[in-house]
């Protein structure tokens, strides 16, 4: 069998930022390489702000010796998330930006109002979490005629939780590619998709939960992404 | 004359878009929701070309990939996997299957499009 790059370039497929890709494959090892993952984490401006802010609650900034201080303080199932939140918010991004044209903004909240379509996906093995995300019903429906055009049905909500559904797998089969490419392997469950006003979340006692908002010229949206402590390290 | 063109994928969104990627062209687009039953469609009609996702129920893209290239009336029908997944497993895998290519979700109609002309050719209609 070909190696990994060999068949990216044979099916003209990109590959995953460098940064992330081998973040994810340090994360394993967390105790024998903290030093090499504040190194690694120093090389990308967001990864660097993101962990300091997080260990600093705001405060911080983004220098060597606040993020090797804020490694060693998260410990690794914070850093474990933001490296998890890295690769979602990547993966989430490719997917509007390509399929949609519609760049996301990170926002610090968003005002919704009336029902949501709300999609889930498990990932399961040496991995395990979920993500969920949450789209107002009008702004799926603007999924739907953008992805559709004359081909859309005449009632869109006809197929607006497919579309979120599939959404949510494209979203979900990038994050579980780039984690298996980091050496985390998992599988993904089939989405669950419904509507209602609020989303039906129970979290368990292991999980850590990390909410994100978006917001693009036409809608908005949730992401949570909930993970367990990674196997290896229970 | 029209190419037949078979999308095998369970959700309804991806063979709409891929019907109406093609809609412009000289050609028939069949559609299947699962592997099992997109074997059975590509027996049937005889596609020159297969889209196939890989995470399926009932039967996988690549479970019924294996079942197509061991069919002889369709073994040499080129595939070409629409999939999220693109891990260096499951191209190792789809590679030995010999798939024709390989595109990651999310997509761009354009892409079918280049890639289905390169492979059988395409017209577009008057």
């Amino acid at each position: 069998m070909s190696d990994s790059a060999d068949l990216l370039a044979k099916f003209k497929l990109a590959p995953l930022p460098e940064n992330v890709l081998r973040l994810g494959k340090l994360v394993q090892g967390f105790n024998k390489h903290s030093a090499l993952i504040a190194e690694i984490i120093l090389s990308d401006e967001n990864l660097s702000k993101r962990v300091v802010q997080i260990a600093t609650r705001g405060k911080g900034g983004g220098t060597k010796e606040e993020v090797e201080s804020a490694v060693l303080r998260l410990g690794v199932d914070l850093i474990n998330m933001v490296v998890m939140t890295e690769l979602i918010v990547h993966a989430l991004n490719k997917t509007f930006t390509t399929m949609l044209h519609s760049p996301l903004d990170p926002r610090d909240e968003i005002s919704v109002m009336g029902d949501r379509v709300w999609g889930m996906i498990h990932f399961k093995g040496s991995a395990n979490g979920r993500v969920m995300i949450g789209i107002p019903v009008s702004a799926a429906e603007w999924i739907v005629s953008q992805f559709l055009g004359e081909a859309a049905p005449e009632d869109p909500m006809e197929i607006v939780q497919d579309v979120v559904g599939e959404m949510l797998n494209i979203v979900g089969g990038n994050f579980k590619s780039n984690l298996c490419d980091a050496g985390v392997d998992c599988t993904l469950s089939v989405p669950s998709v419904e509507i209602r006003e609020f989303a039906k979340l129970t979290i368990g006692d292991d999980e850590k939960r990390q909410t994100l908002y978006f917001q693009t010229d036409r809608l908005m949206l949730s992401l949570d992404l909930l993970i367990n402590p990674l196997v290896s390290q229970k | 004359m029209d190419r037949k063109i078979l999308t095998i994928d369970d959700s309804k969104m991806v063979r709409m878009i891929v019907e109406k990627t093609f809609a412009p062209y000289n050609c028939i687009v069949t559609a299947a929701s699962d592997g099992s039953e997109g074997v059975e469609a590509a027996l049937r009609d005889k596609p020159d070309i297969i889209f196939m996702d890989i995470t399926m129920p009932v039967m996988t893209g690549l479970e019924a990939l294996a079942k197509i290239r061991q069919t002889p009336e369709i073994a040499a029908t080129p595939v070409v996997m629409l999939t999220a997944e693109s891990d260096a497993q499951r191209l190792g895998a789809a590679d030995a299957l010999k798939v024709a290519g390989y595109i990651s979700k999310p997509f761009q109609g354009d892409q079918l499009v280049l890639l289905t002309h390169k492979l059988i050719g395409l017209t577009r209609k008057k």
